[in-house]
Formats: structure tokens, C-alpha cells, sequence
């Protein structure tokens, strides 16, 4: 009996509103507008972008359980389109943190506090827009630090690993 | 007497909502400018940063400077030919609302100020004004703000335009 008590509980808890919606709307979106590069990260794949082992990196991301990146060409997403998410995610219980414009750039920072919390970043520039979905926290107490260590290197680009790949190499 | 209370209070209000009118005034005036960079912090940034537990005591610090925070804008443009005369006007309006100066720089690149809203002997709003040859830049900073624990933040944040801030620990001790 316990065991199906759990099992209704963990049904409930999965099927909640509030948890499907939000991430039902991002996914939604995401299989609308086939976006040309999707990376997904959990706490091993973040850990492996740090080569060098650096422990301010390591501590900063402690908190953080997954995340999705989504990169949009031009033609596959317009500013209404993520005007639209963006109400969406309002609807669902987001609450908007922070919001930058400039001529070339929008981006638009929306979150949801809850246990683990949620936070969606709409980026915005002439020819490309980014999309990033984050569940769980980043220590931004660890960033002064980490900024300190951050130009010496050590850390793989994941989002230019396609250009790497493709440049020409020294000796060739 | 309760009357009397009562206008006291509701004229105390009217006088805070006008001074944070005129930081609100000059955002809106260049929101919809394409060559200004817009940027505004909610409170539920900050809030949300409170669930973070602290490891040393630097990280202590910098925590409980942001948990006070309420909110943060900024207007900022590196290309305009009338800089000095939007820093001139800005600080002007700025002053006009009951603001108080609390730092002056001014060198041969630009100029700078900080200006504070202050209630009950607590901050509630630090404003920095920036003019340079094509540059302009206004940061509004507001809840309760704690200038050395402000000014420590800055220091180890490597973010240009927050160096200025630095300034503010020896501004403080000289009070």
C-alpha cells in the first residue's frame, strides 16, 4: 500500500500543473521552430566543460540540476514568436527578472521560484536568437572568483565546437 | 492629531513616489531610443538569490549586499555627440528630485556622479550618472543599500563602468 501511495504521489507531483506547463511551453516551442543547434546539460556534461578541474566552477553549478540551450536562426523564429513564449510562460506563473534592449540585442530573463527554481532566458540579435532554459540555481557568489580564474582558459567552448572542428589546423 | 498623522504620512509618500519619478522619467524618456542600452533588474532577480547558502565570508557578504537589493536600471550609450549635455541635464533633474551628491569625479574623459535618496538614515537609492566625450550612462540602484557592502561587490565584480563604485568606501568613511 505505501508503495502505491508513493507512486499516486510522484503521478500527482509530475502531472502538476504549474511543473508541466512550464516546461511543456519551452519544448512546445522548440518543436515549432526546430531550432539549428540544441544542447542539453546536467550536472556531469557542465562538469566536463571544465578541463582545467576548477573548484569555483565546480561549486558554482552545485545547485544547478539541467539545462537547455536552443540556437535559432533568423528565419526560424520572429520577435513575435518570442513575444508570444514569453506571455506564455506569464501565464504559467513566470515572473519576468530582467529585461535588457539595445539597437541590436533584446533579451529577456523570466522566473519561476518553486523548490527548484526555473529561470528562461529569450536572447534576441539581428541574426540569431538563443533560448535557454535553466532548472536549479547558479551560486552567483562564486562568479568574482570565477571571473578571476575565467581568462586563463580551461573551459570548452561547447557553442563554437563545430567551428573548431572545422578551422584549419596549424600543420595542414 | 490623527489627521495631522495622516497628511504627514500621505505627503511623506507623495514626496518619495516624485523623487523615484524622475530616475522612472529619464528611463522612459530614453527607452524607445535605439542608440541607448536599456537594462532593468526586478526584485524577484534578487529574491531569488537568497536561497543561496553563503561559503566564506567574502561570499557572506556579497549575498546580503544583493538579498537588500530591490531592483536595478540602467541607461548607457557610448555614441552620442551631446553626452556632456545629457549628464548635465540628467544631473540637474536628478538634483531637482531630492536627491543629495555624495561623490564628484571629474577628469579630462568624464565626468561622474553619485546621488543618493536616503530615508530614516537608510539608503534607499544610489544613482550614478557618467558623461563622457560620446559616452552617457545612468545606473539606478535601489532597496536598502549598504555602501561599503556595495562598494565591496564592485571591487570584485571585473565589470567596466562598476570600478567607479570603488570610490564610495572612502566617500562613506569621510561622512
Amino acid at each position: 500500500m505505501p508503495v502505491r501511495l508513493s507512486f499516486i504521489f510522484l503521478l500527482l507531483l509530475t502531472c502538476s500543473p504549474a511543473l508541466k506547463a512550464q516546461s511543456s511551453d519551452v519544448t512546445d516551442f522548440q518543436e515549432n521552430h526546430k531550432p539549428s543547434l540544441a544542447l542539453y546539460f546536467y550536472p556531469s556534461t557542465l562538469r566536463m566543460i571544465n578541463l582545467q578541474r576548477n573548484a569555483e566552477y565546480d561549486e558554482m553549478i552545485s545547485e544547478l540540476k539541467k539545462a537547455r540551450f536552443l540556437k535559432l536562426d533568423s528565419g526560424a523564429v520572429t520577435q513575435a514568436d518570442l513575444t508570444l513564449l514569453a506571455e506564455k510562460l506569464l501565464k504559467a506563473g513566470y515572473e519576468e527578472m530582467m529585461l535588457m534592449k539595445s539597437a541590436d540585442t533584446d533579451i529577456r530573463i523570466l522566473g519561476l521560484e518553486k523548490k527548484v527554481p526555473e529561470v528562461v532566458v529569450i536572447a534576441r540579435n539581428g541574426y540569431e536568437s538563443n533560448l535557454m532554459e535553466i532548472s536549479g540555481m547558479i551560486n552567483i557568489a562564486k562568479i568574482p572568483k570565477l571571473l578571476e580564474s575565467f581568462n586563463s582558459g580551461g573551459f570548452l567552448d561547447v557553442l563554437n565546437l563545430n567551428k573548431q572542428k572545422n578551422e584549419p589546423r596549424p600543420h595542414d | 492629531m490623527k489627521y495631522l498623522l495622516t497628511i504627514l504620512a500621505l505627503g511623506v509618500a507623495l514626496i518619495t513616489q516624485a523623487q523615484n519619478d524622475v530616475v522612472t522619467k529619464l528611463f522612459n524618456e530614453y527607452y524607445n531610443d535605439a542608440q541607448f542600452t536599456k537594462i532593468s533588474v526586478s526584485s524577484k532577480m534578487f529574491e531569488l538569490f537568497t536561497q543561496i547558502e553563503p561559503g566564506d565570508k567574502d561570499e557572506q557578504e556579497i549575498l546580503a549586499a544583493i538579498s537588500k537589493l530591490k531592483g536595478l536600471k540602467v541607461i548607457a550609450t557610448d555614441s552620442v555627440a551631446n553626452s556632456r549635455q545629457l549628464y548635465t541635464n540628467a544631473v540637474k533633474k536628478i538634483s531637482a528630485g531630492g536627491y543629495a551628491e555624495l561623490l564628484e569625479v571629474k577628469d579630462a574623459q568624464e565626468d561622474m556622479k553619485f546621488m543618493i535618496n536616503e530615508k530614516n538614515g537608510v539608503i534607499t537609492e544610489l544613482v550614478m550618472v557618467v558623461g563622457g566625450k560620446k559616452g552617457f550612462f545612468i545606473m539606478s540602484l535601489f532597496g536598502e543599500i549598504d555602501l561599503k557592502q556595495i562598494s565591496k561587490l564592485s571591487k570584485s565584480m571585473n565589470v567596466k563602468g562598476m570600478e567607479y563604485l570603488k570610490n564610495l568606501d572612502g566617500a562613506e568613511e569621510k561622512k
